[in-house]
């Protein structure tokens, strides 16, 4: 993001082989932001060395570019620079692997000049611009590779456990198991005051408010434990 | 979830809702589980104005937001993150496997990015912020009950950084 936040001037370069595209892009762009031009790999190439622009409007069917998978090589000559890839035919899949390959903005080609110069300040305030219905596979992988994630490392619900004594571990098991405080009294050969006690400590040290929220959180800590 | 993807969704439009509504869609049960009751009748408003949204039920802690999904299967859970957080946001995550079509959004009051980003690694699928209930509950309601997810677009750099992180690792 420090990055982004060092160029100085906002400058935008625009890239695409078909001319009336560049001209709809330019009329929405034009009187905010110092324009830059190109038409085909070679010049983008270039132009993205020597300018360094804030942001480049890339047509996914420029020459040689490769689609989304050649955007890295095209990222890696500006760095700081916020890549807004523009296509004919957006969809959601596509979009979802554009924000993957580093691309801060997925838009339509032909969108309004409006909405257009939007998502290009947007962008340069360090946002991303994508069509809402990217949303929802970005956050399934979020949640399937964390959910691989705590497969591979336990995550942190068991330090909280750790504030616990043993003996006071020993009794929150029994509660998640759904023991009452008279049968844990009974097996561990001690008063159903001394539990109580006992459980108190355990919810202080827990956060927790009653005991199926305990029984909730060690059912849930053994879980991931396991 | 899976499967329910469009591609050319008539949603890109401008002012695409249209077309949700003309579908005859099923009545969409949501549960309120939020410890307070500001929030909770702000989201009993709202859905009692919305068409095909039914409210099931109502939970005041975390314990009573899972044995009501369990029990309840609901479609929605509006989940205050202050009850998640009393087991960790992995509540979502037993709410999930209590209910598994069950989509969790969350009810925002004062909270880090990083909870909710946390929240939303368990498996939410929205968030609202309290104090805009009135204003955006509808539109995360729709959008979430349709299959796509609802969240600032604020939100949307945090959550691709943290797939950067995770493919770094991978790559490690």
């Amino acid at each position: 993001m420090s990055d982004r936040a060092r160029v100085s001037s906002s400058v935008v370069l625009i890239a695409s082989p078909i001319s009336g595209v560049r001209g709809q892009w330019t009329q929405g762009l034009q009187e905010k932001y110092p324009l830059y031009e190109a038409v085909e790999r070679s010049s983008l190439e270039r132009s993205m060395s020597t300018l360094k622009p804030a942001i480049l409007l890339l047509d996914l069917a420029l020459p040689g570019l490769g689609g989304v998978d050649g955007v890295p090589a095209v990222q890696r000559l500006s760095p700081p620079t916020s890549i807004i890839l523009m296509t004919s035919t957006p969809n959601d899949r596509e979009g979802f692997s554009a924000l993957k390959a580093g691309a801060r903005g997925y838009c339509s080609l032909d969108m309004d000049p409006n909405l257009l110069r939007k998502a290009v300040s947007v962008v340069v305030k360090g946002e991303i611009w994508v069509a809402r219905n990217v949303f929802a596979p970005l956050l399934e992988e979020l949640t399937s590779l964390t959910e691989r994630r705590h497969k591979e490392f336990p995550p942190n619900l068991d330090t909280r456990l750790d504030r616990l004594t043993p003996r006071e571990r020993e009794i929150a098991q029994l509660i998640g198991g759904g023991a009452s405080n008279k049968e844990i009294a009974g097996r561990l050969n001690i008063t159903e005051a001394t539990v109580k006690a006992h459980l108190t400590a355990i919810f202080r040290k827990l956060g927790l408010s009653d005991r199926l929220g305990l029984a909730l959180f060690v059912t849930e800590y053994n879980r991931v434990a396991r | 979830m899976k499967g329910k993807r469009r591609t050319a969704s008539p949603r890109r439009d401008r002012g695409g809702l249209e077309w949700v509504k003309k579908r005859p869609l099923p009545i969409v049960n949501v549960l309120i589980a939020d410890s307070e009751k500001a929030s909770r009748n702000a989201a009993t408003r709202v859905i009692q104005s919305m068409r095909g949204m039914r409210i099931v039920g109502e939970a005041r802690t975390g314990h009573e937001a899972v044995s009501a999904t369990a029990r309840l299967k609901p479609r929605v859970v509006l989940l205050d993150l202050q009850l998640s957080s009393e087991f960790g946001a992995s509540l979502i995550s037993v709410l999930r496997r209590k209910s598994a079509r069950t989509r969790v959004i969350l009810l925002v009051g004062r909270a880090s990015e990083e909870r909710i980003l946390e929240a939303f690694s368990h498996g939410a699928v929205g968030c609202v912020e309290k104090k805009h209930i009135a204003r955006l509950l509808p539109k995360a309601l729709e959008a979430v009950a349709s299959g796509e997810a609802w969240m600032s677009r604020t939100l949307i750099p945090k959550i691709v950084d943290r797939l950067a992180v995770f493919t770094e690792r991978k790559k490690k």
